[in-house]
């Protein structure tokens, strides 16, 4: 390694002596009979930090004791075991090891090898012997509270989240979750917390189906076969594995809120207090976080959205904190600048290193590519932060749905799932109102009176499904309804009426349904068999490509409608794919792109010596020259010369005719209004590796704004 | 909820006492039918229910998923119950398997 | 409104002053951020024909203003003296910064509040509504410009 990490060296040990010495007074306290929780954790997270800085520093004799230690310390912090003064006293005497080594790894002298061999090998024999039931309750606090507070343990260790709903038929076919769970014990670390909300009443419960589903966290470096073994007998779709290379941490920005993602934990997280009376419907609907750290200590069920909401009360551990602090959102972003600006100079080393030749510019690009992949953890980590679950939206909608109903005289359920997907908290604040808006149009013109549903077979009840959930790096958010659907003929009566389509065209029905989007489409005139006005669904459309997320619509007559809305997960960064037109470059976002060709002239008819369209796949698109709309210098003009990029907004597909494709990258996107203004076509601009500015391409902005060219630059219209 | 546990008028005081679990030395899929139908019977039994488990030797997920439903039955309903013993394959099985933070009666253990 | 920065002169005020198309101007020197040398735009579609383009300012995107152009002079080549005078106007609603471009930045005057001149009405002038006034110093007239106007100028929507 060429780069001197050398100078980051020093920190390190300074601050594993601090540590070393907090470690050491807890360890103290321990011993004088003092148990809390806290001291725990404090000695925890000092073992932790010290594993990870000397695994990134490749001291690894350091790293593997401490490795050892910190399971040992992970077994007391889960309540596994329990705290004795023999125990207190091998720490303590660890403590001193680890001192040594430190300093003798400064010195560059030989460690201690028979003195740390002795020590692990104690620290073995004591992970061997069956933990026990502690006798004290000691609360569990996460790693990633630790993680949170130390840079230093950003990176954790490798492991794999599992995720396993075995079905109810796993029991009867001999298999047993708790036999697969003990396997996977053998393999690593595991922390397991159930999923209990499907388990019905004990009355209605079939005692021979399985009716839970678990999230497992299994650290350590363990094959995927190996996993796989376990899950042998078990249907491959009940189980998802998903590798992990650092402990993730959520500190919540604005509401105190304990759980991350749905059976996605990521440790056990900090919990607020855990509280004694949960509602009932919360107790059984609410994913319920339990880990064998918290196993025997939790005095009551700590789900989150009630334990947010409800005073604390019969734990000890109760008033304390659990590691979950209050954060302004202006500091969130204070970072998520900051770190926008770090993803910014890490492009900018990547391309002054991308010439280099020679083994050391080999190992700096390596480094390098080391820094980009933590850059982009950090940055993770940091967008997680703003992310609230979309639950505290779909919470405003049983009120909403259940008022409604009543004044239009419909019987209506909501079902929702996915409430615990998260999003931007930006998004999410903005997400409400246009999803307001679809709820009432569902119920409002979609689902039918009780009388007309019983004559159509249906149930009187009318059934709203909100859904959440992500894909790719969407969040996509689905509002349907199983009423009547969109009337076609309608539609295109009234889209005919206003000139939006020419009387003989003949559109599919995606076109004929996304006409509902065009602005000044009255919902109620057109959809609808009930009097009352509708909202304009353009307006919902304009909120959600605000945010830079898509409205799609999707119909069966007599079946049903759903609107599909489809949100970045956060509003400051996107995948973008560069290109070039001329000397300008451009931002598109990945998620407008559906691919990009080479154009044959066979595929290429002009009409009205003017308008030019691609036939693709039995679909004409329109050709829009980018630098025709824009006004630049290109390299290329003949088509056949360049690149057509097909790009999707709402439903509409165009090609893009560039000059070049470049790299992919996520880039951070600056605002263009900050100085200046917003610019139809431009979502906003980003820095480039070299210090340039690049313009962030609005798919929907650039098909509008070439509508409104054609429009302009149409001689017909001109003579007229 | 229509079902028996759920009646407020099943849990009007009986004869018998407040409710008591007494679980057997084994607990698995092959007990389940039976085991279900006492916590069933116990559960129409006033509470506080006190939990007798010192005795579980064989336990799997079947036989913790049911107390897991009985525990949630009883947060629903507001019922205490309290653990009069555990024994280390009871514990073992609830750690494992996550659900140690639902099989704690808001009362405590005894 | 933008009344900050007419004080900012009519007071004894410190005045960036720099040539232009021949003449001399002036800007409050409390909106100057930083003078710097000429880089390369990325040019904005359907921009005014006086923004040039924007450049990234330690992460900001920040506007490039052709100067000339805004105040409908005779267009220049941009040759070694070509300095970017960077605009930091703050106001109540928000925070602007922009760049203008002028041929070469001259010196720093102090302004008596007593050499300050309105500019006679000249009917209506693209110029006119950028300029604060005028002033004589160093026997020279000098045309102070609204920085906050300056500023604001590009936050309006352009004309099709």
């Amino acid at each position: 390694m060429t780069l001197d990490l050398a100078q980051f060296h020093d920190t390190f040990f300074a601050e594993s002596n601090e540590a070393l010495d907090s470690m050491e007074s807890a360890l103290l306290k321990l011993s004088a009979g003092e148990v809390d929780s806290e001291l725990i954790n404090t000695i925890f997270r000092v073992a932790h930090s010290i594993k990870g800085g000397s695994a990134t520093f490749g001291f690894t004799e350091v790293a593997a004791f401490t490795h050892k230690l910190e399971t040992l310390l992970d077994e007391l912090r889960a309540g596994k075991r329990r705290v004795d003064p023999a125990l207190v006293d091998t720490l303590l005497r660890s403590c001193d090891l680890m001192r040594s080594m430190l300093a003798a790894t400064q010195a560059k002298q030989s460690l201690d090898a028979a003195g740390t061999a002795a020590l692990s090998a104690e620290i073995e024999l004591i992970l061997e012997s069956p933990a026990e039931a502690p006798t004290m309750r000691v609360p569990a606090l996460p790693a990633s509270v630790p993680a949170a507070s130390d840079p230093a343990t950003s990176s954790g260790p490798p492991g794999w989240r599992i995720h396993f709903a075995p079905g109810p038929k796993l029991l009867r076919n001999g298999s047993d979750p708790l036999r697969i769970l003990r396997e996977l014990a053998r393999l690593g670390a595991v922390e397991s917390r159930v999923d209990a909300k499907w388990v019905p009443p004990l009355a209605e419960l079939d005692p021979e189906e399985c009716r839970l589903a678990w999230s497992i966290e299994l650290t350590g470096d363990i094959k995927e076969a190996a996993i796989r073994a376990v899950f042998e007998w078990v249907e491959a779709d009940c189980v998802k594995l998903e590798p992990f290379g650092s402990a993730a941490t959520a500190i919540d920005a604005t509401v105190m809120m304990p759980a991350p993602k749905f059976l996605e934990p990521v440790r056990p997280e900090p919990e607020p207090a855990p509280e004694p009376k949960p509602a009932p419907e919360t107790a059984i609907a609410s994913p319920v976080s339990a880990s064998p750290a918290a196993t025997m200590l939790m005095p009551a069920l700590s789900a989150p959205a009630a334990a947010a909401a409800a005073p604390s009360a019969t734990a000890p551990m109760a008033q304390g904190d659990h590691g979950s602090i209050r954060v302004s959102t202006e500091k969130i972003d204070e970072l998520m600048n900051s770190v926008g600006e770090l993803v910014i100079t890490q492009s900018v080393l990547n391309q002054l290193a991308a010439p280099l030749e020679g083994r050391e510019a080999h190992e700096l690009r390596s480094a390098l590519g080391q820094l980009e992949r933590h850059m982009r953890e950090l940055q993770e980590s940091v967008m997680r932060v703003r992310m609230l679950p979309i639950s505290s939206v779909f919470n405003r909608f049983p009120r909403l749905i259940r008022d409604l109903g009543q004044r239009l005289g419909k019987k209506l359920e909501l079902r929702i799932s996915g409430e615990h997907t998260e999003l931007d908290k930006t998004v999410l604040e903005k997400i409400g109102d246009p999803l307001v808006h679809l709820i009432r149009n569902s119920i409002d013109h979609g689902i039918e009176t009780p009388e007309v549903r019983l004559a159509g077979g249906k149930s009187a009840h009318g059934v709203i499904q909100l859904h959440a959930y992500h894909k790719g790096g969407s969040v996509v958010v689905e509002v349907g309804d199983d009423g009547g659907g969109l009337n076609r003929e309608r539609i295109l009566a009234k889209a005919r009426e206003r000139g939006l389509v020419a009387p003989e065209e003949e559109l599919s029905d995606e076109r004929v349904n996304n006409l509902i989007f065009q602005p000044g489409f009255s919902t109620a005139e057109v959809v609808s068999d009930v009097s009352g006005r509708g909202v304009g669904m353009d307006v919902v459309k304009r909120n959600i490509n605000e945010l830079g997320g898509y409205v799609q619509i999707y119909s069966t007559p007599g079946k049903g409608s759903m609107v599909r809305i489809r949100l970045p997960l956060t509003l400051a960064i996107l995948d973008g794919q560069l290109a070039r037109v001329g000397t300008e470059v451009y931002v598109v976002p990945i998620v407008s792109i559906v691919e990009t060709i080479q154009v044959r002239a066979e595929q290429v008819s002009t009409i009205a010596n003017r308008a030019q369209v691609i036939r693709l796949r039995d679909d004409y698109l329109p050709i829009v020259r980018l630098h025709e709309l824009f006004d630049i210098e290109p390299e290329h003009t003949d088509l056949l010369d360049g690149l057509l990029m097909i790009v999707e907004a709402d439903g509409t597909r165009v090609g893009l005719f560039l000059d070049e494709l470049m790299s992919q990258q996520q880039v951070v996107i600056k605002s263009l209004e900050t100085n200046f203004r917003p610019i139809t076509g431009f979502a906003g601009a980003t820095m480039l590796g070299d210090g340039r500015v690049a313009l962030i391409l609005d798919v929907p902005g650039v098909i509008s704004r070439f509508r409104s060219h054609e429009t302009r630059h149409d001689p017909a219209r001109e003579a007229a | 909820m229509n079902d028996a546990v759920n009646n407020p008028a099943a849990a009007a005081p009986g004869p018998k006492g407040t409710g008591r679990v007494v679980l057997g030395v084994s607990c698995t899929f092959h007990e389940a039918v039976a085991l279900r139908a006492h916590l069933l019977e116990q559960a129409e039994l006033p509470g506080p229910y006190v939990i007798e488990g010192g005795a579980v030797e064989q336990i799997d997920t079947a036989g913790v998923q049911l107390l897991l439903a009985f525990a949630l039955d009883c947060l629903e309903r507001n019922i205490h119950y309290t653990w009069q013993s555990r024994s280390a394959a009871l514990d073992d099985a609830i750690r494992i398997l996550g659900v140690g933070a639902l099989l704690e009666s808001p009362g405590g253990m005894a | 409104m933008l009344s900050t920065h007419d004080k900012a002169i009519s007071a004894h005020q410190q005045v960036l002053t720099f040539r232009l198309a021949g003449e001399e101007y002036g800007l409050g020197i409390l909106a100057v951020q930083e003078i710097r040398g000429w880089t390369p735009v990325t040019a904005i579609p359907h921009a005014p024909p006086w923004v040039l383009g924007v450049i990234d300012l330690r992460g900001v995107v920040v506007p490039i203003i052709d100067l000339r152009r805004r105040l409908a002079l005779p267009p220049a080549e941009f040759g070694p003296s070509t300095v970017v005078i960077v605009l930091r106007v703050s106001t109540s609603l928000d925070d602007r910064t922009v760049g203008l471009v002028v041929d070469a930045v001259s010196d720093v005057h102090d302004i008596e509040s007593s050499a300050l001149r309105q500019l006679p009405d000249l009917g209506s002038h693209a110029a006119s509504e950028m300029i604060s006034g005028l002033a004589h110093a160093d026997g020279k007239t000098l045309i102070l410009l609204d920085a906050g106007r300056l500023a604001h100028s590009t936050s309006a929507p352009a004309a099709h």
